[in-house]
């Protein structure tokens, strides 16, 4: 708890984010600069460089498709770019102590990643166990997940009985786990129904920044408060959803296409610093 | 350390539900009670060196095995994002790696202790004079040495390529090296493998312990290698 009985959303000291000219300058939560990297002859990412203010919603969507996948991989420190550096929360990939990036950063991908047999109390426990939480305060996070999350009498079941849907739902809450400051999602929660993801992809916490990377767009909206398209490796524009709506757009591939088309002007988005 | 801790705990977890562990832990021990059955006089000049022969060819196949499993298990962990999962939680994927080589090693070499004491209660029921223990025991400790080896040969492999080629490839070397230690003579000079070789060959070995203790120190340093090898693999890769 925060001073005055504020619930932080944020592992950053609360005396950071107390300052004013903090909450003024909108401090960029991630980073990426001069990011290159090839997969076989296809050059994925070419000096792309991005950054997203602390509160941002973003969705990426790339062509090829595979970039924007890459991208957030990079982010998580699964892949490696042959060039280029990147922080996120203010940290570099090298800080891997517990307290650190293990609570501070985030990572669902499109596949949960987790033993079948595991309930969803154990995969919230061991996730607790690396973040290094003592057996408390594991279980007081566990019991607000489950309920945020609505395991219910699953809670305690293997994963494998109830299919893909639960195990997605669970790796989100394995990542939320950490109340992490930068939360990077890979097309997350395709086995869930499509109103339901809408609510868990909801990620509360106005100083949370959240990256989507997703192949349809559309199933964002709402989500999200800020695009980015990455063309051949660079990135063709960034720009505020509100954007979009100003030249009758939708939030669809095309349409994302059709404003970077428009020469929307590259770089960090004319109002989409925060949330 | 307690990061390993709690991995190691999950891999044994993982072993138990997959089965994976019956056959690391069961299989050298399958291996030491066949050993009974056994005539010893039909391999060795004594019933000593009859059974560690008999035990030798067990151990070759069980660690053949083990191998081809600890390379299966990384690359699927691989492949289905379960090192991801760890290593986006700032989990060193070096970490991954070496509760996996703790847990087969550990199962491995408490398989081919307990098929060991199989092997020796079949030596003591043949024998007319009660063998020496410690030339076999050493033996059989040179045989877990190199048993490790096998494991960090797998995860290396595993950690490179593919589950099913990773498999088949792990299990070749495993198995052609335990054949090699088997049919081919005693070695003069010391092997990472030596302790099948000198399982095989026990009677005419004319410094057993000596022979044993150099080639444990070979095999413990090429599954020190092996790791170190295996780790760089899995860092450079994309999970």
């Amino acid at each position: 708890m925060g001073p005055g009985g504020v619930t932080l959303n944020s592992s950053t000291p609360d005396a950071l984010w107390a300052s004013e000219s903090v909450r003024l300058l909108k401090p960029a939560a991630v980073v990426c600069e001069e990011l290159s990297r090839r997969v076989g002859r296809q050059r994925l990412l070419d000096r792309l460089s991005l950054r997203v203010g602390v509160g941002g919603r973003l969705l990426v969507v790339s062509q090829p498709e595979a970039s924007a996948s890459l991208l957030l991989r990079i982010l998580a420190g699964l892949a490696h770019a042959r060039r280029g550096s990147v922080r996120l929360a203010g940290l570099s990939r090298a800080d891997d102590s517990p307290a650190g990036w293990a609570r501070r950063v985030g990572y669902v991908g499109p596949q949960a990643g987790i033993y079948p047999w595991m309930s969803p109390r154990e995969v919230l426990d061991l996730a607790g166990r690396l973040a290094e939480y003592d057996a408390r305060e594991r279980a007081r996070r566990i019991d607000a997940l489950a309920e945020r999350y609505r395991f219910g009498t699953h809670l305690d079941e293997p994963i494998r009985r109830r299919g893909d849907a639960l195990a997605q739902r669970v790796a989100l809450a394995a990542a939320m786990l950490t109340d992490p400051e930068v939360l990077l999602l890979d097309d997350p929660l395709r086995a869930v129904e499509a109103d339901e993801r809408t609510s868990l992809l909801a990620i509360p916490g106005p100083r949370r920044t959240v990256l989507i990377v997703s192949p349809f767009p559309a199933s964002e909206a709402g989500l999200v408060n800020q695009v980015a398209f990455i063309r051949d490796g660079g990135l063709a524009v960034h720009a505020p959803v509100s954007a979009l709506d100003a030249r009758g757009l939708t939030l669809s591939q095309r349409g994302i296409e059709a404003l970077a088309a428009s020469g929307y002007g590259r770089g960090a988005p004319r109002a989409a610093g925060a949330a | 350390m307690s990061r390993v801790g709690t991995l190691m705990r999950m891999a044994f977890h993982e072993m138990w539900i997959t089965f994976r562990l019956i056959l690391v832990l069961g299989l050298p021990m399958i291996g030491g009670i066949a050993v009974i059955a056994i005539p010893p006089e039909f391999a060795g000049a004594t019933a000593l060196g009859g059974a560690a022969f008999w035990y030798a060819i067990a151990a070759g196949a069980a660690i053949s095995v083990t191998a081809g499993l600890a390379a299966v298990t990384i690359a699927n962990e691989r492949r289905r994002g379960a090192v991801a999962w760890m290593a986006v939680r700032a989990v060193a994927r070096s970490a991954v790696l070496l509760s996996w080589f703790l847990a087969f090693g550990l199962l491995v070499a408490i398989g081919i202790t307990v098929g060991a004491g199989g092997a020796w209660l079949a030596a003591i029921t043949h024998a007319e004079a009660p063998p020496d223990l410690l030339p076999f025991a050493a033996a059989v400790g040179a045989t877990v040495a190199w048993a490790l080896a096998a494991v960090a040969v797998g995860l290396l492999i595993g950690s490179v390529l593919g589950s099913l080629l990773a498999t088949i490839l792990s299990t070749a070397i495993g198995a052609g090296v335990a054949a090699a230690a088997i049919g081919l003579a005693l070695s003069r000079t010391p092997l990472p493998s030596g302790g099948i070789n000198l399982l095989a060959h026990l009677d005419e070995a004319g410094r057993p312990v000596s022979f044993a203790l150099q080639s444990s120190g070979l095999a413990l340093g090429l599954a020190a290698v092996l790791l170190v090898l295996a780790a760089a693999a899995l860092e450079r890769s994309d999970l």
